[in-house]
């Protein structure tokens, strides 16, 4: 880099370099091919061909894929499906990305205590984030059956009457959104915890000194100093709640009455079962974009807030 | 090891201002702590507690309808002996656990091999275009994967890699979020070590081979166990890449299983979950600290 500098009396070396930065450019595209070329297939192509799929009416039961230009996009605005489906996911987004942050800086704040095996029970915590959602499906489905599920059973016991949750309209996405958050907690708390033990105690210390109690310390030291960490934690759970499928798919299925319906259980079904691949392409781009605004939306207060 | 290193000792000066504090008696600091501990004990244990019930019930024989899942009036190891013997059924478990292994598994070695030689080079062997590359990788990962399936599908179907081992491992292969990671390793790494074994003769692999691969080593034990949860749990992907019972990878044979017998036979069912969450908990249990580093590092770097 510094070339220029160093060699200014040495001329032939300087010569003699160039060809050298040269090889290593060369290696280094070679270092980097494999990945290049996978990234390229795995990301950079579909996302072109992608758009362009949307475009068109492809359809690969029927064979169809004429050029219908923004149709398919126009035909999401008014399908009353895709219009419960979005409203499901945004009724998921709303529920579950603060109840999933609070209980993780709850839980979090909790484990930076001086407890007792604080090991074991962070380790508690995180373990459901390690599961496959099938499994997690499994689990919860079978707890909140409404005949002989373990919850049911408790239920009971405090004498209280048994529920069908999961095929109650209007509980079924309170139930989805608590499994999600025990499925999901550890992440919010990982974070969270790492950003809570960076603080210096001797803030804490001067704080208190202060006269501030429990409430003041949090809102004027904990809060301001993981704030850059916390509104990370809300784009990334707000990214991850848009692209909800597993745990709503296989314990409710979209039901009852599609009200757990969700935007990826719909592209699914129209790219994969019926077979709408333009329609489905479609559906994919508009949540990228859903997407994309609420990150841009996101970061654009974050950083007002930081100015 | 230094992340280890790192969060260990903070644990125990912790634990040290709480005793010091409360050298006199039962002092209020020291009261705080036990009344925490207990809270905490009572959440963690509540919050496992359904993993539990998957255990137990694996040894339940009776219908779920018949009041099932807390203790098993006459536990029996029948559900067990009943996977080790599938006759007739739709799925083997073995081979769906064999599936998920074999998948997990090189996608796990691949994406090591190709994502640190794309960190490497990012990191030491800039080439034109490199730092534009690494913001595209950034920005990549802003997009989400699901948004692609259908191209991605039709890609593989082109290809005719569908219901194949490969179209199970090779979207695994490639984390923008490893790149990045190991990466920043690299980058911390002296510079003098690569420029001494340079002047001794060392070429780019060699160096790459040598000293940065063993150097980088938690981070590669980071991004390795990441990889292979995500493999050994994905469930969308293969529920589209693959079409027949023997493809299946646990995720997937657990819901064609459920499907079947979770009615009849639901300890079966549990049994067969338990199959599926013991390997990523294990994992956990003797890797716990990249786990926790590989999340922790996820949300300061995004």
């Amino acid at each position: 880099m510094s070339a220029t500098t160093e060699n200014r009396t040495a001329a032939p070396r300087r010569a003699a370099r160039s060809p050298r930065r040269r090889r290593l450019t060369r290696v280094g595209i070679l270092f980097a091919a494999p990945f290049m070329l996978l990234l390229l297939f795995l990301w950079g192509v579909p996302v072109v061909s992608g758009f362009w799929v949307s475009l068109t009416d492809t359809n690969m039961a029927e064979g169809t894929g004429g050029f219908v230009g923004f149709d398919n996009y126009a035909s999401l605005a008014s399908d009353p499906d895709f219009r419960s489906a979005l409203g499901n996911t945004a009724l998921f987004v709303v529920l579950n990305v603060p109840v999933l942050v609070a209980v993780g800086l709850l839980l979090a704040m909790l484990l930076n205590q001086p407890l007792g095996g604080r090991g074991a029970i962070r380790a508690a915590f995180i373990s459901p984030y390690l599961l496959t959602g099938a499994a997690v499906a499994i689990i919860w489905q079978t707890a909140l059956n409404p005949l002989g599920g373990n919850l049911n059973q408790i239920l009971s016991t405090v004498g209280l009457p048994e529920q069908a949750w999961l095929s109650t309209p209007g509980e079924a996405m309170g139930a989805v959104v608590l499994i999600t958050l025990w499925w999901r907690v550890g992440f919010p708390l990982l974070v969270l915890l790492a950003a809570l033990q960076d603080i210096p105690a001797q803030l804490y210390e001067a704080a208190k000194i202060d006269g501030a109690n429990v409430f003041q310390r949090f809102r004027h030291v904990t809060l301001p100093a993981i704030a850059p960490v916390l509104m990370l934690v809300v784009l990334l759970r707000l990214i991850d709640s848009f692209k909800v499928f597993e745990q709503v798919y296989l314990v409710t299925e979209g039901g009852p009455a599609g009200s757990t319906r969700v935007v990826l259980q719909m592209l699914y079904e129209s790219g994969f079962r019926d077979f709408q691949t333009g329609y489905a392409s479609a559906i994919g781009w508009t949540l990228a974009v859903i997407i994309l605004i609420v990150t841009v939306v996101q970061l654009a207060l974050t950083r007002r807030r930081e100015s | 090891m230094s992340t280890a290193a790192q969060t260990a000792p903070r644990a125990t000066s912790d634990a040290d201002a709480g005793k010091t504090g409360g050298r006199s008696r039962l002092s209020p600091s020291r009261r705080a702590k036990y009344a925490a501990t207990a809270f905490g004990a009572v959440f963690a244990v509540g919050w496992t507690l359904p993993l539990l019930w998957v255990l137990i019930g694996s040894f339940n024989a009776e219908r779920l309808t018949s009041g099932a899942g807390f203790v098993p009036s006459d536990p029996s190891g029948a559900n067990w002996s009943k996977l080790v013997q599938p006759d007739g059924r739709a799925v083997n478990v073995f081979v769906a656990f064999f599936n998920s292994s074999v998948v997990a598994v090189a996608a796990t070695l691949l994406a090591l091999v190709v994502c640190s030689m794309m960190a490497y080079a990012l990191a030491r062997l800039p080439f034109r275009g490199s730092a534009l590359i690494l913001s595209l990788i950034v920005l990549a990962m802003l997009i989400p994967t699901e948004v692609i399936l259908v191209p991605l599908f039709q890609q593989f179907a082109a290809l005719g890699l569908l219901n194949t081992y490969g179209a199970l491992i090779i979207p695994h292969v490639v984390s923008l979020f490893g790149v990045v990671l190991l990466r920043q390793f690299i980058v911390n790494l002296p510079v003098e070590l690569t420029e001494a074994a340079k002047i001794d003769g060392a070429n780019a692999w060699q160096n790459y081979r040598y000293i940065v691969l063993p150097l980088i080593r938690p981070g590669l034990a980071t991004l390795g166990i990441l990889v292979f949860l995500a493999a050994w749990n994905d469930f969308l992907w293969p529920l589209i890449a693959t079409s027949t019972p023997s493809m299946q990878t646990l995720p997937l044979a657990l819901i064609t299983f459920r499907s079947a017998y979770g009615d009849s036979e639901y300890g079966v069912v549990m049994a067969s979950t338990i199959l599926a969450i013991t390997p990523p908990l294990l994992v956990f249990l003797f890797a716990q600290r990249f786990i926790v580093a590989g999340i922790s590092n996820t949300g300061l770097k995004g």
